[in-house]
């Protein structure tokens, strides 16, 4: 593997846990990820795999007060986790964006949407407020909002254009890396398209890398070129979308294609994935997703989990894979 | 022909306020036979739960009328109206808001049956509530817990016993899955599909997303604004949508796979204001299809394939 | 069809592999509250203390003799400083102050309680019936409300007493109609919440009378806010006994309620201050208790502050 210096952003062997009164609550376990320059990588899971816990941890926004982190976060080659507030605060906004998931809650009601944009630009561009603000009204016409409304404040806007606020607040600084957390989840869907097309677009321009947290496989194959699946705290397969789509390995992300409901392939029944992601405070021994594996076997509930390398790029956390042969079904029963 | 189960006519609910009347179902019609599903699709502002509460009196129509088994329960009286709601029910879409937190999982089951004295209260109760959970698939050891200890799937399974155990004809899902996860939305859909079937119920199957209703329905219902704009049976729509909006809102759903992608049609432009449109036809701001023939006034639903409905000017031409 | 549906889509067998069945126990509102209550050391503290003067109350009923102790004058040993034999020192009448406190303790939490009782009863049906129903109802109860508002119990108090003369259900009736618009309020506000919440409209759609849905689904739901306001009103109200006895309104003498003991002090103050201190710490320790319960309470039903 080459130097770290290639990396934009490397995660490594992340822990998170929360202390609370309910016990250890471990979010994160140990999970490891990557990113290049422009890469565009989606880390799905559903509520509880810990993808937000993840995002906010990339920014060192854990709250330090329940919150545990171990491991290492390289920004640019440099470990955030020994930064001191005066570069983390440097580094958020100008190396690292995130778009919040709640566009509701994630705008200042009292400020219009241009002083908020142009607040950002203020801060990492170091240039005057009227600058700022000109560089916002333009950031406002290219997520698709007349630029006379930077006057307007939050309430007056719709729930899409919110979300789009948010975003051109996200984009303004022209970031290396773009963390979007369940960005288009609370819109409707024809403004998720409009939104969807929106992020490609400025990648395509601006090269931005993207971190897209989200539940939804088909957003994962519109934006994204690499693919991480979240279970219960631990990434159990990582690779191209190409990879993780057609060569699918872990039984987890196959119960995930088979219980989702797809326009194009209209099926009569479902296929759920029986039981529910455990509490992450009372997590099973061996192998966290045995429980619902249809493959598990004895050992499964006993063993501890690694991450296996099927090619080089390609990375499943099964023990099953060390028989030889071991293939599940989807993708293989054709 | 039988009579449908259930026959909507010209509904109508508006909502006064000091901006204005918002239309929030404006002249809405359609009928549902006995055992069949009917899908209500449309994004947020469109109508679909107003619709959805209008039917059931929980909200007061403001013009048009339901027929419910051939009788008319627009006009009934409050008491005459709590004895039909025996035949009539609701699944609310979140879980956690349509529970009570102060009752147990068995006191939220079981107070349908006291209210409309089903059962008397003592051994029968219970029993009958035991049955009910595990009909949804609830695990007996939650009876006497409370909802907040339960997850989203298990809430929603409370309210599914809950409407079940008056034993209605018709039930009204108000985006029963959208709350919930997506590997646990795919059990709750099962589920409803199965009792569907077992109890031959017949279902209003409301919520935004198109990619879930259509395993579980006949026939669907595309609102815009407050108006029906496309009926068709499920596969139908499917596959040969005509309304400019469904095409849009079909291209707009992202598919789970690698494959080329058809082009996708994005729709400029939000949705203007249901407060007082004006009578013309309300998707012509973002419609990419126009013509001159747009220009006349609101479009009727007519039935432009058999069985296939469409509101659009343009379309009346094909 | 049971059997069906149980193999396909059950709880339990959605475990792939059955696992041990955990002992599930029911968490009522109730048990929740208590444990987050609990871990307010402030209110835990302010529990005990005001638990220690209910018992205070209760056992001085059969320790204490009213006729001899209390109420009997005892020249010799007037205005004797805190002593060994007199742990708060005598008075003007030489009785003795401590066992005048402690006997009072029942006047003050008395007055506390029953007023409150009157208030919640009065001022909590009005205002969740106008929160409920709204329209003309909730108009014609909040202006009377607004009307009785501003009006301090003092005055209510010199109304009544020259009206029905004093006493104490006088004075439990004054506080408690003065008080009872900040309850029809804070019920109506709770009420107002209540009212929009889903499983409201659920009940409707069962097909609940209106009255059930109010007592069975409303009412337990809109009481939090309620409660908090009456824990503090008790503190209000032995407040604002206490200053009515203070003025001469309230309880009448010989009985030793705090208020009075503070009254009748005052003349004495430069040379015999202890006569005023003790009923005043008695007052201010009691009302800090209760105060401290009723911050404990609002904190721990507070949905926001939960995690």
């Amino acid at each position: 593997m080459n130097g770290s210096n290639e990396y934009i952003l490397e995660i490594k062997n992340l822990t998170v846990n929360y202390d609370t009164e309910y016990g250890l609550v471990r979010a994160v376990n140990g999970i490891n990820i990557v990113m290049r320059e422009q890469e565009a990588l989606g880390l799905v899971g559903e509520t509880g795999a810990g993808k937000t816990t993840t995002a906010l941890a990339s920014l060192r926004m854990v709250p330090e007060a329940v919150g545990k982190v171990e491991g290492q976060i390289l920004v640019g080659g440099k470990n955030i986790m020994e930064m001191s507030d005066r570069e983390l605060e440097n580094m958020r906004g100008k190396n690292i964006s995130m778009i919040f998931q709640d566009p509701m809650t994630a705008l200042n009601p009292v400020l219009t949407i241009g002083r908020q944009i142009a607040e950002s630009i203020q801060i990492h561009e170091h240039v005057d407020k009227k600058t700022a603000m000109e560089r916002a009204k333009d950031m406002l016409e290219i997520v698709g909002i007349h630029r006379d409304r930077a006057q307007d404040y939050p309430h007056q806007l719709s729930g899409g254009m919110k979300q789009r606020v948010v975003i051109a607040i996200a984009l303004a600084c022209h970031t290396q890396i773009l963390i979007a957390d369940e960005p288009t989840t609370a819109l409707d869907v024809t403004i998720q398209a409009q939104v969807l097309e929106l992020i490609k677009e400025y990648r395509n321009k601006y090269k931005t890398a993207m971190l897209m947290i989200t539940h939804d496989l088909g957003i994962v194959a519109e934006v994204c070129d690499k693919v991480a699946v979240m279970y219960a705290g631990n990434i159990v397969e990582y690779g191209t979308l190409d990879e993780v789509f057609n060569h699918t390995l872990h039984p987890y992300t196959e119960g995930l294609f088979s219980s989702l409901p797809n326009i194009k392939n209209r099926t009569k029944r479902l296929n759920p994935i029986p039981g529910a992601m455990p509490d992450p405070s009372k997590l099973p021994e061996g192998c966290v997703f045995a429980p619902r594996c249809a493959y598990a076997t004895q050992a499964c509930f006993q063993t501890d989990q690694e991450n296996r390398f099927i090619t080089d790029t390609h990375m499943v956390r099964c023990s099953r894979y060390q028989e030889s042969g071991f293939k599940i079904n989807r993708g293989n029963t054709k | 022909m039988s009579t449908p189960i259930l026959e909507v006519r010209n509904l109508r609910k508006y909502f006064y306020t000091n901006r204005g009347t918002v239309h929030a179902v404006d002249d809405v019609s359609f009928s549902v036979e006995k055992g069949h599903t009917l899908g209500i699709v449309g994004e947020s502002g469109c109508g679909k739960s107003t619709v959805g509460r209008t039917i059931l009196r929980l909200l007061q129509p403001t013009g048009g009328e339901v027929f419910f088994n051939g009788e008319n329960i627009t006009q009934l009286s409050k008491a005459r109206l709590r004895e039909r709601r025996k035949d009539m029910q609701m699944i609310f879409q979140d879980p956690s808001a349509s529970l009570d937190p102060r009752m147990t999982v068995g006191q939220i089951i079981g107070e349908p049956l006291l209210i409309n004295n089903l059962v008397r209260r003592g051994a029968e109760y219970e029993k009958a509530i035991r049955k009910l959970m595990s009909t949804v698939g609830l695990a007996q050891r939650w009876y006497n817990t409370y909802p907040h200890q339960l997850d989203g799937g298990r809430r929603q399974r409370i309210g599914i016993a809950r409407a079940l155990a008056v034993e209605p004809k018709l039930i009204i899902c108000d985006e029963p899955v959208s709350a919930l996860d997506v590997s646990i939305q795919a059990q709750i859909l099962n589920l409803l599909m199965d009792l569907q079937e077992e109890m031959g119920l017949t279902c209003i199957f409301i919520t935004h997303d198109l990619s879930v209703v259509h395993h579980f329905s006949d026939e669907i219902a595309v609102m815009y604004l407050g108006r029906l704009v496309e009926k068709a049976p499920s596969e139908e729509l499917f596959e040969n949508p005509i309304h400019p909006y469904t095409k849009a809102l079909l291209s707009a759903i992202p598919i789970p796979e690698t494959a080329e992608k058809n082009q996708r049609i994005i729709l400029e432009g939000e949705v203007t204001s249901p407060i007082d449109p004006p009578a013309e036809c309300r998707f012509k701001k973002r419609c990419y299809e126009k013509t001159d023939a747009c220009e006349n006034g609101e479009p009727e639903l007519t039935e432009v394939v058999p069985g296939h409905f469409v509101a659009c000017h343009r379309c009346q031409y094909m | 069809m049971d059997n069906k549906i149980i193999s396909s889509q059950s709880d339990d067998s959605n475990e792939m592999h059955s696992q041990q069945e955990e002992e599930v126990s029911s968490v009522s509102y109730l048990a929740e509250l208590w444990r987050d209550f609990r871990k307010n050391k402030g209110a835990v503290l302010g529990l005990i203390i005001l638990c220690l003067i209910i018992a205070t109350a209760i056992v001085s009923t059969f320790l204490i003799d009213y006729e001899t102790q209390i109420v009997e004058m005892n020249i010799s040993e007037m205005f004797q400083k805190p002593s060994l034999k007199h742990w708060c020192g005598t008075d003007n009448f030489g009785r003795d102050i401590f066992l005048r406190l402690i006997y009072g303790t029942r006047y003050s939490l008395l007055i506390g309680v029953c007023s409150v009782m009157f208030s919640l009863l009065i001022g909590t049906t009005l205002g969740i019936l106008a929160g409920y129903y709204g329209g003309v109802l909730e108009q014609v109860i909040m202006r009377i409300s607004d009307v009785f508002s501003p009006i301090p119990s003092m005055l209510l108090a010199v109304c009544l007493t020259t009206a029905f003369g004093q006493g104490m259900v006088v004075l439990m009736a004054a506080i408690g109609v003065a008080a009872a618009p900040a309850f029809a309020q804070v019920a109506r506000a709770s009420v107002l919440t209540v009212r929009e919440q889903e499983y409201i409209e659920a009940a409707k759609a069962s097909g609940s009378k209106e009255y059930r849905i109010i007592l069975r689904h409303v009412l337990p739901n809109a009481l939090s806010p309620v409660l908090v306001q009456a824990t503090l009103q008790v503190a209000n109200a032995i407040v604002a006994a206490s200053g009515l006895s203070f003025l001469g309104l309230g309880v009448p003498t010989p009985m030793p309620e705090w208020g009075a003991m503070l009254s009748e002090g005052r003349a004495f103050i430069r040379d015999y201050s202890y006569m005023t201190l003790f009923p005043g710490l008695a007052i201010m320790i009691t009302v800090l208790a209760i105060n401290m319960i009723g911050d404990g309470l609002r904190d721990a039903m507070d949905p926001k502050l939960k995690r």
